[in-house]
């Protein structure tokens, strides 16, 4: 008989049910204040994190279902922080104004419960309700104003890959099913080797499942549907997929490799593929962007390169393993800062650069300073400068990895990064150069009236805080995780 | 006092930056001050002579250690740092704009380095050192020649490269010494302590990585393919900064790590890194001759002067060591001297390609008499602080390496080539038609500067004793470890 807690149902049930009622308020005679609905969503996004702060902090199982551990804990945190600064940025983002209602901001609620799903799931259909849930959300928020330039052509990618993806891992699912006769995590292993198992439908399975992780982590080669997502998108469901879904799904990977760990040196080549595939296809294809946000979106398949590099090595040793998902485990909360940081900056100055291009930024390091330096810290942190987050993830992961002994994958990985230096400082150098042309009056008044920034502001300065502070408190940081 | 002298200019870098937007003027002066205060309080530490240290956990998972401790050398190496950024910013008075931009990662720059010279921890170290750069970038990519961003943009990737192969060496190690000791740790106190022995494939890779990261930042030959471009397109109030006080954080890095931390490996290859030394300045001073323009003199000279140092580097011997240290500081007064001469010319229009300049003598006397100072200090006039520096140098090469130590010694002949060639180019000789006659001599602020240096130079150069004995102590720690054994190849170390 399964134990069963109730503490790991709490947040979530709160999201969920909370994001229904939000949705009522749709249908309520005279209540249509737009404002109004994000405030009431916010305030259940804020129960949901008081329910996790409150709920004992040894690890409580849910019917085997989902299990909430500390990390679970740090990341559940994580991802409301996450919805509640996208409905920051969304509430008053230029190019979604007027159109954030009750159905957005229940959107968000349902794919924060997605997330807390996906990532404390002991079980794999959990993680697949999970996924499904964040990513039918996701690709409503992407659709969101129709009207815009590819937002129809972004959802559209996002909905044949999240679906395609999504039956590729449930096959998976069903493969590992039919090979283990369990779908429990921690079950899997021990019933290997009995009667009626078969160890190579497991692994085949398990394949398949990581392909199905790949294309939504969007890691070389399932990341070509990335680039426009980001670019069709607005910037606060863009910053949402980056810093939330990415990292929501990382986490149930992690937990994958730690109860499966034994199975996974029979799938370290395709990951050691993915590995060098994405730091060299990423960098190699952000180099000729021009536009920021697509940028930034093969920036992240480099990223979950780096990410996968510490994945390489898990095998049966749990003690080597702690220290690999933990390096992994930080590089994912300190891309989650920085790219929240980013997507947060070309929000706010989407009144005056809606495209994103590159060439529109000019100059706007030297007209804004706080932005300049929020996004200048947040694009060093990418590169990997110390001593912002970027750095310490990229040193905790390059270590790991070579403890494991894959000097090889290492100095390909930082090669990539050195030239990754390249399009990071064309983006800083961009930020800082004298403005060929003058903004415009109108568009400047606008980002300078004080209230509409409020919010983003707050977004801006606590994500950049973090970048700075994970990296210079990065052993205080490493002790949570 | 440690976190002050480190943290205290980026902090006014950061007040500079927000609180000077429009007042460029205003950044000027106070960059200025906070610089000049600065190097005042490192030039106290400096002669009160006592190391400073500070130890405190970091990252505890990973061995990381916040330890920084000053001694000597690196105090040495701070103050003159300082020194120069206080020239730098005197000779681009007049010749920068946007000194708010500009001001800021000037003392960011300085930040870093002192940073750089205290840490004991090689992440630490890691850390000061991309600081120093990053600023550097921007320095080198926003002022100087109109086309120089793409100098300082192959300066950047190049560095950058070779700076991530060395964290990957630095991991290397950290893990070597790990498996060796059982004790984890970055921190450079501990690792010291037990040397990597052996001369396996593991500490050549390490060492590889070691000599690439620092290396490049000297500029080694043959890594030095960046440097002649980015100097010659720079800013030269960025360049003093560069050529002057960045590349002896290379030789500072190749000093501290790579012998004490690897002897057998590093010993090995050090018949190696002193004929690279000898050839990169023999190299170095041929290409000056070649060229046909100052900037581009200076530049190459500065390569074969910090080729030297290498050569003395890997003779690893007291002498040769305490020769480097002097070579360091007289190298960077010196190229920053001509660097501010380059300047000075550059306000007044002249781009000091020879077609273009010639008899200026006559126009300047008081900027040709300086101007000759440095071109003599720079061809190791005895009494300078060249000379002093590279006699030891050379008496402790030879006495490894006959052959090296020569062709070292030959350099110092043709440096008098070059230096006498662009004197003559430049000062001397009939008034060139073709230069427009609208010419000031130095005024009370450029005078300033110069004078700055000169004192410096002189003084180190007379009273070479007053600086080994600061950077003694450092030198004999560092050749406790001892290299002769290893020459023999017994390997015995304690």
């Amino acid at each position: 008989m399964p134990s069963t807690d109730f503490y790991p149902v709490i947040a979530p049930a709160l999201t969920g049910i909370g994001g229904l009622l939000v949705l009522l308020i749709g249908v309520w005679p005279r209540l249509k204040d737009a404002a109004l609905v994000a405030f009431y969503a916010s305030i259940v996004l804020l129960l949901g994190a008081m329910a996790v702060l409150l709920a004992p902090h040894e690890a409580a199982g849910f019917e085997r279902f989902i299990t909430l551990d500390p990390v679970n804990r740090h990341g559940w945190l994580l991802f409301t922080a996450g919805g509640l600064a996208t409905l920051l940025l969304a509430w008053r983002d230029r190019q979604l104004l007027g159109e954030v209602d009750e159905q957005f901001c229940s959107l968000v609620l349902f794919a924060v419960t997605g997330t807390y799903l996906l990532s404390a799931a002991t079980n794999l259909l959990a993680a697949f309700i999970g996924m499904e849930l964040t990513a039918l959300s996701v690709m409503a928020m992407i659709a969101w104003q129709p009207q815009r330039k590819g937002a129809v052509e972004a959802a559209i990618k996002y909905a044949i890959t999240a679906t395609v993806s999504g039956s590729i891992m449930l096959f998976g699912i069903v493969l590992m099913y039919a090979g283990s006769g369990s779908l429990y995590l921690d079950a899997i292993p021990g019933n290997l080797g009995g009667e009626r198992t078969n160890e190579t439908l497991v692994i085949v399975g398990l394949a398949m499942v990581l392909v199905g992780i790949a294309f939504e982590l969007a890691v070389a080669p399932f990341h070509c549907w990335l680039a426009d997502v980001f670019q069709g998108s607005s910037s606060p469901v863009t910053a949402f997929i980056a810093s939330v879904g990415k990292i929501a799904m990382l986490l149930f990977l992690l937990n994958l490799a730690d109860q499966l760990s034994g199975l996974w040196p029979a799938i370290h080549g395709v990951i050691i593929g993915m590995v060098v595939l994405s730091v060299v296809w990423g960098n190699l294809a952000a180099l000729r962007q021009s536009n920021l946000k697509r940028m930034l979106a093969y920036s992240s398949v480099a990223h979950f390169g780096y990410v996968l590099l510490a994945l390489t090595a898990i095998s049966g040793d749990a003690d080597g393993n702690a220290d690999l998902l933990q390096a992994a485990a930080y590089y994912g909360l300190s891309y989650a800062v920085m790219n929240m940081v980013s997507f947060a900056v070309i929000g706010l100055l989407s009144g005056i650069n809606p495209s994103a291009d590159l060439e529109g930024y000019r100059g706007m390091g030297r007209r804004y300073p706080l932005l300049g330096v929020a996004l200048a810290i947040a694009v060093l942190s990418l590169a990997g400068i110390p001593p912002t987050a970027g750095f310490f993830a990229k040193l905790f992961v390059f270590t790991q990895a070579l403890n494991q002994g894959q000097l090889g994958l290492v100095i390909i990985a930082s090669l990539a990064a050195a030239s990754s230096l390249f399009y990071y400082l064309r983006i800083l150098v961009v930020f800082f150069s004298v403005p060929s042309n003058e903004v415009s009056e109108e568009a400047d008044i606008a980002l300078q009236g004080d209230a509409v920034v409020m919010g983003p502001t707050l977004v801006i300065s606590l994500s950049t805080a973090a970048v700075l502070l994970i990296g210079l408190c990065a052993g205080t940081v490493l002790t949570f995780i | 006092m440690l976190n002050l002298v480190i943290y205290f200019p980026l902090l006014a870098a950061a007040a500079i930056w927000l609180g000077c937007r429009e007042r460029g003027t205003l950044a000027r002066s106070l960059t200025l001050a906070v610089i000049c205060l600065e190097t005042l309080i490192l030039f106290g530490l400096a002669m009160g002579g006592n190391a400073l240290s500070l130890d405190a956990e970091w990252i505890a998972d990973y061995g990381i250690h916040y330890h920084l401790q000053l001694d000597g050398l690196g105090l040495a190496l701070s103050v003159l740092s300082g020194g120069l950024a206080v020239v730098a910013i005197l000779v681009g008075w007049e010749r920068i704009d946007r000194w708010q931009a500009f001001g800021p990662l000037l003392l960011a720059t300085l930040s870093g380095m002192v940073g750089l010279f205290a840490a004991y921890d090689l992440i630490l170290f890691y850390v000061f050192w991309e600081l120093m750069l990053i600023p550097m970038y921007f320095m080198l990519a926003m002022w100087g020649d109109p086309d120089s961003r793409r100098s300082a943009t192959q300066f950047m990737l190049v560095t950058v490269t070779a700076s991530l192969l060395m964290l990957v060496a630095i991991i290397l190690l950290f893990i070597a010494h790990g498996v060796q000791t059982g004790i984890y740790t970055f921190d450079y106190g501990i690792l010291k302590q037990t040397p990597l022995i052996g001369n396996t494939l593991l500490s050549k890779l390490i060492l590889g990585g070691l000599l690439l990261g620092f290396g490049v930042k000297v500029p080694v030959f043959p890594l030095h393919f960046w440097a002649p471009l980015a100097y010659r397109k720079g800013d030269p109030s960025v360049i003093i900064m560069l050529s002057g006080a960045m590349a002896n954080a290379g030789v500072y890095g190749l000093l501290r790590f790579t012998m004490p931390l690897m002897p057998e490996v590093t010993a090995s290859f050090a018949p190696w890194g002193m004929a690279i030394g000898a050839i990169g300045t023999l190299y170095g001073a041929a290409q000056a001759i070649r060229q046909d323009d100052l900037r581009g003199v200076i530049a190459w000279s500065s390569i074969s002067h910090m080729n030297i140092a290498i050569l003395a580097l890997f003779a690893w011997q007291a002498q040769a060591l305490h020769g480097m240290a002097l070579q360091l500081l007289a190298h960077g007064l010196s190229v920053a001297g001509l660097f501010a001469i380059a300047a000075l010319l550059l306000d007044r229009k002249r781009d000091g390609v020879y077609a273009n300049v010639g008899g200026l003598y006559a126009q300047m006397p008081k900027l040709g008499m300086c101007f000759l100072f440095f071109v003599v200090a720079t061809v190791g006039m005895p009494g300078l602080a060249n000379f002093a520096g590279e006699a030891l140098i050379l008496a402790g090469a030879i006495s490894r390496s006959i052959l090296w130590g020569s062709v070292g010694a030959v350099t110092i002949l043709l440096s008098v080539i070059y230096g006498v060639k662009v004197y003559g180019k430049v000062m001397l000789g009939p008034v060139n038609p073709r230069v427009p006659t609208e010419l000031w001599d130095l005024n009370s602020r450029e005078k300033a500067a110069l004078t700055v240096l000169i004192i410096a130079i002189l003084v180190i150069g007379l009273m070479p004793q007053l600086m080994i004995e600061t950077v003694h102590l450092p030198t004999a720690e560092l050749l406790a470890v001892n290299i002769d054994s290893l020459f023999g190849g017994v390997h015995a170390i304690d």
